[in-house]
């Protein structure tokens, strides 16, 4: 069986570094990878062809702003021959613009499968206009099975989206518990709280911020630090100036590496207002941590409210500072949780589990 | 909860609503983080439990082990209630707190004043207000002006909003005869820079000027009282204003009035207005707070730019005529008797306690 697996890019992202870390890891005697990178490919590029996966380009622009309607079309022609010749018997697409063109190429190349994902919510995969919705729809046609990253991406694309495929399946990510230590913070002192993420209104940074002053308010001895940089870098600076809790809020910016600030922390927090999968949330698991996350989206998928952590209402300041009062108060049993944490990425989120589950499908067309 | 029992339009409010909504079915209890004062009595009398706290006012702000000791203090008592409502800086802050600690449903602040006023300018103050407003679900404003400063000036400000005017019990006032001849004008309220007073002397020299017989009265004590009656002296009105001083009941003033004057400064929602009004007189008022929503401009008296001495005195030139100021009175009297009553106050507050966030 030849698989195509077609990207927008290759650039540094979520779904870029699954990929280009999960892929090598399915080459076998009766399964054939190779990757189709629209743009010509990113750093992740070579990391895939030292793993001996070839990488395909296509003169597909880094598309920034105007709509090129010759590069589409060019880049549509170049990739069903592409499929067409490399005799592959499935395309299996990534990211907005691969699904899109992607799944047209694979009926134009008479593939007899061609594979969408969804790898996030609607409102977060692109712009608004009716154009990209239409051509989604239009592309959605052309394909015959779909990929979600979680049962809250499936649910939200098969809710919004017109001609959503009728086989579908969820495949969740995986991160390589190998790579992760368990947290190894001080047992005692304050307890220390840690956020991964884009400092944007989506993540809702702030909310972690407000209830860390109620939590410390009520005399639970905490502290957050923020990993992540982004727009709303300075509201939340000025949010903790106000409510008095500016010196124990650590903004430590953007991290290549955030497994030094997952180990140093006694649990995780994830304050979103919409999620599909959290790759943050899987790492700060890896590391052992326990984790309070709103509940929303996928995270209820990953974080088992009560084994691993506690689930909260989105947007409830209340709710959150008494789960964090809640872990303060709890200091023994935070190590208990995050172990269940570990041992769950290992049995569910692990890169081999979810390369296995892609394989399966990929052979039997279930998993 | 309350800060005090002590003489505040806060604290008289709390003390008069208290007995109205009991009898609209709500079980009710007050705590006074300082209950010792002449009001505890009343509410006594009305059957109303009173608590207190052991938190002495004189170290308020500056010992941090004494704060948290008084929330969790009040946060015992609050898991007895469903709802815990706040009035005043130092309960919204505690209160609120200990509202949120014991978990309870309803957590409702107050607002009553511009948020300028409210507590001295200090980043403690803000903190402690902002990380407090967090514990609480839900505001209620004196005023649409109050609530709409509140949430310009407080980014954490619970979203659930809405306004419960005070109210005055109208059956308690006798309208104001009114006289013929001359403008008699009052003005309620402590002699301090917030009230304005010195504004309503300046705008009563420039009536006099206009060859118009005015005099004032100035009912209220307070640490402005020597630099107006220099500036009285200054102008020559020595015989035109009188200091009465503080009064406890200031309806006899009221009632020998012409015109209700409100120079203030700043306001939240002025009692000392809803009285006036109950005593039928029309009103000037500066723009200031709530005065522009008690005082229809035109109908019952003027609303006019604060610190304006030159606008209030061509605006009291407006009122010179007695049967014009009988029938703003009139209105102001059956406006206060429709929209500004103590059962309209209950009624609001208990449909707000009624209603599900």
């Amino acid at each position: 069986m030849r698989v195509l697996v077609v990207v927008s890019d290759l650039t540094i992202g979520g779904t870029q570094r699954y990929l280009a870390r999960v892929m090598p890891r399915l080459i076998s005697p009766d399964l054939e990878i190779e990757v189709c990178a629209l743009d010509g490919g990113g750093p992740l590029a070579a990391e895939l062809a030292a793993a001996g996966v070839a990488v395909h380009p296509t003169s597909f622009p880094r598309w920034t702003s105007a709509w090129r309607v010759h590069y589409v079309v060019r880049s549509l022609r170049e990739l069903s021959r592409l499929a067409r010749r490399g005799r592959f018997d499935a395309i299996h697409t990534h990211l907005y613009w691969s699904d899109t063109l992607g799944a047209i190429a694979g009926r134009l190349a008479r593939l007899a499968r061609t594979i969408v994902s969804r790898r996030s919510l609607h409102s977060f995969r692109h712009p608004n206009p009716a154009l990209y919705h239409w051509l989604e729809s239009a592309a959605n046609l052309a394909a015959g099975e779909l990929i979600a990253n979680s049962q809250a991406v499936l649910r939200d694309t098969v809710a919004r989206e017109s001609f959503v495929p009728r086989r579908r399946t969820v495949i969740y990510n995986g991160v390589e518990p190998s790579e992760y230590t368990a947290a190894r913070a001080p047992r005692g002192g304050p307890l220390r709280l840690v956020c991964v993420g884009r400092l944007a209104a989506p993540k809702n940074q702030r909310l972690a911020v407000e209830a860390l002053a109620l939590a410390r308010a009520g005399g639970c001895e905490a502290t957050l630090t923020l990993v992540g940089d982004g727009p709303d870098r300075g509201a939340i600076a000025d949010a903790a100036a106000g409510l008095g809790v500016a010196d124990v809020v650590e903004l430590a910016g953007e991290q290549d590496d955030p497994r030094l600030h997952l180990e140093a922390a006694h649990a995780f927090l994830l304050t979103s207002e919409e999620e599909g999968f959290s790759n943050a949330l899987l790492e700060a698991m890896a590391c052992a941590l326990p984790a309070i996350a709103t509940d929303t989206g996928g995270n209820p998928e990953a974080l088992v409210g009560g084994r691993g952590g506690t689930l909260v209402p989105p947007g409830d300041v209340r709710a959150l500072a008494r789960a964090i009062t809640d872990f303060g108060s709890r200091r023994s049993e935070l190590v208990e949780m995050g172990r269940f944490n570990r041992a769950r990425v290992e049995s569910e989120f692990s890169l081999n589990v979810s390369a296995r589950r892609l394989r399966d499908w990929y052979l039997n067309c279930e998993s | 909860m309350i800060d005090t029992l002590g003489i505040g339009g806060a604290e008289r409010y709390v003390t008069r609503i208290a007995p109205l909504l009991r009898v609209r079915g709500f079980e009710l209890e007050v705590c006074a983080l300082d209950a010792s004062g002449p009001l505890r009595a009343e509410l006594a009398a009305a059957g109303i439990k009173v608590h207190s706290t052991r938190y002495p006012e004189r170290t308020r702000g500056s010992n941090t082990l004494a704060l948290v000791r008084t929330v969790r203090d009040i946060a015992g008592l609050a898991r007895g209630f469903d709802a815990v409502h706040t009035y005043l800086f130092w309960s919204d802050v505690l209160g609120g707190l200990a509202g949120g600690l014991a978990r309870r449903r309803r957590v409702i602040v107050t607002r009553r004043a511009l948020h300028s006023w409210r507590h001295p300018r200090s980043r403690f103050m803000h903190a402690l207000e902002a990380v407090s407003n967090l514990a609480a679900t839900e505001v209620l404003a004196n005023s649409q002006t109050v609530l709409e400063d509140a949430a310009r000036n407080e980014p954490t400000l619970p979203r659930r909003r809405g306004v419960v005017y005070p109210g005055v019990d109208v059956a308690r006032y006798r309208p104001a005869a009114g006289h013929r001849r001359g403008l008699r004008m009052v003005v309620v309220g402590a002699l301090s820079p917030r009230k304005g007073q010195s504004t309503a002397i300046e705008a009563l020299a420039r009536v006099r000027q206009a060859g118009k017989q005015a005099s004032l009265d100035l009912v209220g004590e307070g640490p402005d009282r020597e630099a107006l009656q220099r500036q009285v002296e200054r102008l020559g009105l020595a015989t035109a204003v009188n200091f009465s001083g503080a009064q406890a009941d200031p309806r006899p003033h009221l009632e020998g009035a012409d015109l209700f004057l409100l120079p203030s400064r700043q306001e939240g929602f002025s009692n000392a207005l809803l009285e006036a009004m109950a005593s039928g007189l029309p009103a000037v008022v500066t723009d200031t707070g709530g005065n522009s929503e008690a005082i229809e401009d035109g109908c019952g008296g003027s609303v006019v730019a604060s610190e304006d001495p030159e606008a209030m005195a061509s605006a009291l030139l407006e009122w010179t005529s007695s049967e014009r100021r009988t029938e703003a009175g009139r209105r102001n009297r059956q406006r206060a008797a429709e929209r500004f009553s103590l059962d309209a106050s209950a009624e609001a507050l208990a449909s707000w306690y009624r209603s599900d966030g």
